[in-house]
Formats: structure tokens, C-alpha cells, sequence
């Protein structure tokens, strides 16, 4: 009996230690595990996966900055959505690209007026409109899980709380972005694949290829809506009351994807905007071939180097190497 | 002896004032003190730069050392954008003489003219003048157009207006508006933060070695010599008294032309930053 005791005993402690030892093994691997998904998470904002897909965030001259960052007077800026984006280079030109990629005009105006200190008097300020539209309301991934609602401010900003956060004006305001500060919790498998596999610096947009495209609605259309046919005019205004040359540049489409309607909203543009500022409307410059364009409504860099010295030729705006 | 501007009140200010921003208690301590010694008699706070509290602390006893009363001492503070929202001009103010433990300040500024706002609050600031808890009003950071749309609006118009004004950035239509309606310029950031391209700007170099002087005296003297009135700021003891000696030469004629051809409109603060919609 007092066999059957000790050895019922020892068969506990025996379990006991295994236990032990295997929640200590467990716990181990879950540190481990968390302290790999922290590295990863660190890592991933140096590379050029993430620093392309919120490719505008370090284009900014943004207030921290200022100080160590000399350059001012810019001659040309540009604002608009992800096609003006990447339809403006400034490699030969002393122009800045504002525009933030996916966004609205309403974000646009906003950016406008958070940074035009550092256009110099008289500098042109393009503002890039495609004929093509791009919900992005589709892409339950770029916005409902990415962004979350602040109080007070209406939903067409909600592009700029992604990338432009700090420039909200009440920081109270601001909740977290948890996806900006948090990535791998959301898309783990891509972020850890872009740390083994990072993508091209030089050709970014070539490099993320045209499947990757956000699932949107693209859809043609002959005008803007009356809300934000508004906010170009305000965007006019804005800029004349300070001194500054405000442009629009209706932005090429691929020949494919020219029909009556985005000729009709070249028309629209023109009727609506050219007596109030310059437009230059784009489409019949050159034919549009589907390889200018990495996926629909973006140009490839070296289409766009083209484009911004034809664009700026026509604004008489000289090279930096003339 | 440091020259007095006589404001479009009657208002009297010294010609060099110092400038507080970015300075801790310690910072304070030694700044104030060695500025009073050297001369200067006026200095420049706001609320935006968080040290109201240590700057009126620290020029208390700097004034009780060398046995100053408050009316040979001259203050100026201004209304951060923030506090500009609560359209409270009175709150502020006493909130600012509070922080300063003082009577009153001698120049009370708008810190920006802040879209929506700076028009109302203003008018709110012109009605305290009567209180006699404030001696001047102006505006720091305003365009023509800021200007023009006050008046138009109240038929009001700031005793100074304090901007960033140095070699680079002259704003002759600036000037000459306020020369016109009889506003006093007061020019932060005089110095342009000392960049490399000013410090080792070859006219000014030039200048310096012609007159004797330092760069910093140089443009310090160009600044009073236009009538403006240079809000300098040092975190060297020792260069209070060097910026004080801009009074015992004159920079000719033909050399303040020189140096205005220097001015290519260089903003080193970008004022839409600070204050949106600008």
C-alpha cells in the first residue's frame, strides 16, 4: 500500500515537472513568437513595401522637420488622388508632390492649406483630375479596417487621417491608427513577406504590379459631383487670394479607355474651370499606349518624367538644369 | 543705450527686444539676467511657448537684482491659436498675467491671425485696451490681406505687428504698408536662425569686416536703421552685449541697398504649418 502511495506520488511529480516544464516551454514560444511579430513589426516601417504603399508620408516637409529641411519656394506643387500622384515627378524641376495618393478633394484642400508656405509667390499649384473615378468605398480593407471615424470631421477626410493625422487640427480628436502603428497584427503575412522579400525602391510602382491594385469600382464619368465641383473652386480660390497659380490638369487616361464620356468631362473641366484658372487638358498630347501605365490610371516613372516636362513646359516652368 | 520706438498709441518701446522661445528654467535664469546687464529692457514671450510662468519668474528677479521697477521692464506675450478658438480674449489675457505674475504687459499679440477667428478676438483685444491691463495690441504673422480685411471689417488696425523679417525675406509691400497706416514692424527670427548661407553670406561678411562688426551686428543694425524693431534670440550670455553695440556705427546708404538685394522672400518658419488655412 505504501508502495502504491509513493509511487502514485512521484507518478504526480513526474507529471507535475513535465507540466511545468512544458508550460515553460510554452511560454518561451510565446514570447518568442510576440518578440518576432515586435521585430517584425519595427522592421517593416524601413522598407520599401510599406514606405510605398503610404508613399506620400515622406514627401512632406512636415513640421518636425522644417528646421533641419531648408528648401522652400517651391515653383509647383501638385495635389490630387493616386493617378496625380503618379503622373508628377520632380526630379529636373523644383516642384514638390503633395498629392497623398488615395484621397479626396476635400483632403487635398486640406493639405493645400496646411503647406502652402512653401510655394513661392506666383508658384503654380496643379491640382491633377482623372476622368476616371475610383471607389475605394469598395475596399472594405483600405478603409474600414485601416481607418476608423474621428468625431466631428466629415467622412471625405477620412484618407487623410491615414497618412495625415498629425496635421488634423485638434489633436484631442485623433484616435489611434491602429493599422499605421500596428501593421503585422492586421496583414502579417505580407508584412513578413515584404521583410524577406522587399520590393524594387526605383520602381515601386512597377515592383507592386497591377493585380495588387485595391479591389475599387473604376468607373468614367463626365463631371465631378456638385460637392466636390465645389471644393475645385474653393481650391481657386484659395490659392488666388494668396498669390499662387492654380492649374488643373486633366490627367490621360490609356487610349483604350477613352470614350464619350471622359471626353465629355475634358469638356466639363474646361467649361466649368477654364475662366477662373489654366487648364490643360492632356489626353491628345501623345497616344496613350496601355505599357505608359503600370495599371489602369497609373503611369510608369518614366511616362510621368515625360508628362511633368510637358506639363510644366506648357506653364513655361524651366528645368533645374537650364 | 538701446533706442525707443514712440508706437501710434504713444506707446514707447525699446528698439532691440529679446526673445524667449524654446528656453527652459535654467536657460531662463542665465538669459534674463545677463540681457538686463547688457542693456536690454524688453522681451518677447507666448503662451505657444509653454514658459510664460518661467519667464516672468525669472524677469522678477533679474529685476529685483539689478533694482529695475516694472515700468523700466517691457513685456510682450501672445494669444496661442488654441486659446484663440474659446473667443475669450479677457481669460486669456488674465490667464498671461497669471503665468507672468504681472500688472499688466506692454504689447499684447495675436500669435497668428488665425482664419475664423483673428477678426473677432481682435476687436476683443481693442476693447481691453481700456483696462489698462494691456498697453499695446498687434498681430504677429499677418499678410496685406490680414490687415486689410481687419480694418475693413472693424476700422481697426494693430500698434505693431511682429513677423519674420531678416535679409531673405524683406517684404517691401509689407512695410511700406505699415510705414503708411503707421504700424510699428518688429522682426522675429532677425537673423534668419544664423544659417550658413546668412553667416557666411559674402556681402555680409563684407559689411562686417568694413564696419567692424559681426554679422549678427550687421543685420541687427540694418533691421533699427529701417525702423524695425529686431526680437532677437541668444542663448549666450555673452552675445547681449555684442548685439547691444549696434548703436555707435551707421551703415551708409548704398550698403542698406546692397543688403536688400538679398531678398528672395525665404520663409524659415512656414506660417501655413503653424496655423492652416493661412
Amino acid at each position: 500500500m505504501r508502495r502504491k502511495i509513493c509511487l502514485f506520488i512521484a507518478a504526480i511529480g513526474l507529471l507535475s515537472t513535465i507540466g511545468l516544464c512544458l508550460g515553460f516551454l510554452a511560454l518561451v514560444a510565446v514570447v518568442l513568437v510576440l518578440l518576432f511579430f515586435y521585430c517584425c513589426n519595427r522592421k517593416v516601417f524601413s522598407t520599401n513595401y510599406w514606405n510605398n504603399r503610404y508613399l506620400a508620408v515622406n514627401d512632406f516637409l512636415a513640421s518636425p522637420f522644417f528646421r533641419s529641411d531648408e528648401r522652400r519656394n517651391f515653383g509647383v506643387v501638385n495635389l490630387g488622388s493616386a493617378p496625380s500622384h503618379y503622373a508628377f515627378t520632380y526630379e529636373a524641376f523644383q516642384g514638390l508632390n503633395l498629392s497623398s495618393g488615395c484621397q479626396s478633394l476635400g483632403t487635398d484642400l486640406e493639405i493645400l492649406r496646411n503647406y502652402h508656405s512653401f510655394i513661392k509667390k506666383g508658384g503654380f499649384v496643379i491640382l491633377g483630375l482623372s476622368p476616371y473615378q475610383i471607389d475605394f468605398k469598395e475596399d472594405v480593407a483600405y478603409w474600414s479596417r485601416f481607418i476608423r471615424k474621428v468625431p466631428g470631421r466629415p467622412d471625405e477626410y477620412r484618407g487623410y487621417y491615414a497618412n495625415y493625422s498629425y496635421l488634423l487640427p485638434s489633436k484631442s480628436h485623433i484616435v489611434p491608427m491602429r493599422f499605421m502603428r500596428y501593421p503585422i497584427r492586421y496583414k502579417p503575412f505580407e508584412v513578413i513577406y515584404s521583410l524577406f522579400a522587399d520590393i524594387n525602391k526605383d520602381l515601386p510602382v512597377e515592383s507592386i504590379g497591377r493585380s495588387n491594385w485595391p479591389k475599387c469600382c473604376m468607373s468614367a464619368r463626365e463631371s465631378l459631383g456638385t460637392h466636390d465641383a465645389e471644393i475645385v473652386f474653393s481650391y481657386i480660390q484659395f490659392c488666388k487670394d494668396r498669390e499662387y497659380t492654380p492649374v488643373i490638369v486633366v490627367l490621360p487616361v490609356e487610349n483604350s479607355l477613352v470614350n464619350a464620356k471622359t471626353e465629355a468631362f475634358s469638356n466639363w473641366v474646361l467649361g466649368t474651370y477654364g475662366k477662373c484658372c489654366k487648364v490643360i487638358l492632356s489626353q491628345g498630347y501623345k497616344a496613350w499606349a496601355a505599357s505608359d501605365f503600370i495599371r489602369p490610371l497609373i503611369m510608369t516613372k518614366t511616362t510621368a518624367k515625360d508628362f511633368t516636362a510637358h506639363v510644366l513646359s506648357s506653364l513655361s516652368v524651366k528645368s533645374v538644369n537650364d | 543705450m538701446i533706442s525707443t520706438y514712440r508706437l501710434s498709441n504713444g506707446a514707447v518701446l525699446p528698439s532691440l527686444c529679446v526673445g524667449t522661445n524654446r528656453m527652459d528654467r535654467q536657460l531662463l535664469d542665465a538669459v534674463i539676467p545677463a540681457a538686463i546687464n547688457a542693456g536690454f529692457r524688453f522681451f518677447d514671450s507666448a503662451q505657444a511657448y509653454g514658459n510664460e510662468g518661467l519667464v516672468g519668474a525669472a524677469l522678477r528677479g533679474a529685476m529685483e537684482a539689478s533694482g529695475l521697477t516694472r515700468s523700466e521692464v517691457f513685456i510682450t506675450t501672445k494669444v496661442d491659436n488654441s486659446k484663440q478658438i474659446g473667443r475669450d480674449m479677457r481669460k486669456e489675457l488674465d490667464r498671461s498675467l497669471q503665468q507672468l505674475q504681472m500688472d499688466y504687459v506692454d504689447l499684447w499679440l495675436q500669435h497668428w491671425p488665425y482664419p475664423d477667428y483673428f477678426i473677432d478676438n481682435f476687436r476683443q483685444m481693442a476693447d481691453l485696451l481700456a483696462s489698462g491691463r494691456v498697453k499695446s495690441i498687434g498681430l504677429a504673422n499677418p499678410r496685406i490681406r490680414h490687415l486689410q480685411e481687419l480694418y475693413d471689417t472693424t476700422g481697426l488696425l494693430p500698434q505693431v505687428i511682429q513677423i519674420e523679417l531678416h535679409p531673405f525675406r524683406q517684404v517691401p509691400e509689407l512695410l511700406s504698408f505699415c510705414k503708411m497706416h503707421k504700424i510699428q514692424v518688429a522682426a522675429y527670427s532677425p537673423l534668419c536662425f544664423m544659417i550658413d548661407r546668412l553667416k557666411h553670406s559674402p556681402l555680409l561678411v563684407e559689411l562686417g569686416c568694413k564696419y567692424g562688426k559681426s554679422v549678427g551686428q550687421i543685420v541687427l543694425r540694418w533691421h533699427v536703421q529701417r525702423g524695425v524693431l529686431p526680437v532677437f534670440r541668444s542663448e549666450k550670455a555673452t552675445r547681449f552685449a555684442e548685439n547691444a553695440k549696434i548703436f555707435d556705427f551707421v551703415l551708409d546708404e548704398d550698403d542698406m541697398n546692397r543688403i536688400a538685394t538679398l531678398d528672395e522672400d525665404y520663409k524659415f518658419i512656414p506660417e501655413s504649418l503653424h496655423c492652416p488655412g493661412y
